[in-house]
């Protein structure tokens, strides 16, 4: 549950979420749930040109199990607690 | 395990992938899998299970796309499969055109297109709520587990380099994400239970659903 719980706290900030397929989707992070599933809004492909079909679109849920990467911003990252949350998990306490 | 309807949305949608719109058909969402059939054609129909519906959003910028639509990415096992390749919906109707059985086991993109566009975001939440109830089956974890990937400023770096702070085992193994896993077979539309009156009757379904 550990990047469940580290996830919600990015809610409202701007990932960009990389999909095995390689399609890169920049937008503010809208949601996430237990199994990762992620609901990005006022989304931008960052490849425009290679995914046009994107395009069109403004807000996407991503199914958590075809996330490859997810880009965090500099600023979300408190490394001293994410460090601490990541033991913890890996003792599973 | 849960068999009957969930809701169905829509009635007379049409869908199409690169290629032309196809015909009217009416739109069922199961509490597995998203479901188009024609109206017309008894032969013709669609279906993808919500495990394997990998992305959905809703389309509505008409100078990219000339109706607005429920967006889908569809993931289809192939191992590498190309994004490239993925405008094969028109090819394959075009190859298949007398068959019954159509292949379309290879197409990664579809668009649902409601004739009342005013129902997309509702057709968008059933989405969310049905990947909810469709989660990965557990196990079989290869390599396929979420990475994390941080942007770190330059003190946090060197703050990282100095403590070594990010054991790779450690934090990767905090959560693993199912790898591709897919129903063995899909069953037949029976799931639908179109004419039968306990197709009205989804209420016990839905509060098993809840204890997700």
């Amino acid at each position: 549950m550990l990047f469940f719980s580290y996830f919600k706290e990015l809610v409202g900030k701007e990932v960009t979420v990389e999909l095995k397929n390689d399609l890169a989707i920049t937008g503010t992070l809208h949601s996430v749930d237990q199994y990762l599933n992620i609901k990005l809004e006022n989304t931008r492909v960052v490849d425009e040109a290679k995914y046009p079909h994107m395009l069109s679109v403004k807000n996407c849920f991503i199914r958590g199990s075809v996330v490859r990467y997810v880009q965090l911003p500099p600023d979300g990252v408190d490394v001293d607690i994410l460090h601490d949350a990541t033991r913890r998990e890996a003792r599973g306490t | 395990m849960m068999e009957t309807g969930l809701v169905a949305v829509t009635e007379r949608a049409a869908d199409g992938g690169e290629g032309p719109l196809q015909q009217n058909g009416t739109l069922y969402i199961t509490t597995r899998r998203l479901i188009w059939l024609s109206n017309d054609d008894l032969q013709k129909g669609y279906a993808v299970t919500f495990l394997s519906l990998s992305m959905h959003a809703i389309s509505r910028d008409t100078n990219a796309y000339p109706l607005p639509c429920i967006y889908t990415q569809i993931e289809t096992g192939g191992s590498d499969s190309e994004y490239e390749e993925a405008d094969d919906m028109e090819e394959v109707l075009e190859n298949d055109e007398n068959h019954v059985e159509d292949d379309f086991s290879s197409v990664q993109e579809m668009r649902v297109v409601p004739r009342d566009p005013s129902i997309l975001d509702q057709i968008f939440q059933v989405l969310c709520d049905c990947a909810l109830l469709n989660p990965d089956p557990e196990g079989g974890m290869k390599s396929n587990f979420i990475h994390v990937i941080t942007l770190l400023s330059p003190e946090q770096n060197k703050k990282v380099k100095r403590s070594g702070i990010f054991n790779v085992n450690e934090v990767f193994a905090g959560r693993h994400i199912g790898e591709d896993d897919k129903p063995s077979e899909v069953p037949d539309i029976g799931e639908l239970q179109i004419h039968d009156p306990r197709f009205e009757d989804a209420e016990e379904e839905l509060e098993e659903g809840n204890g997700y």
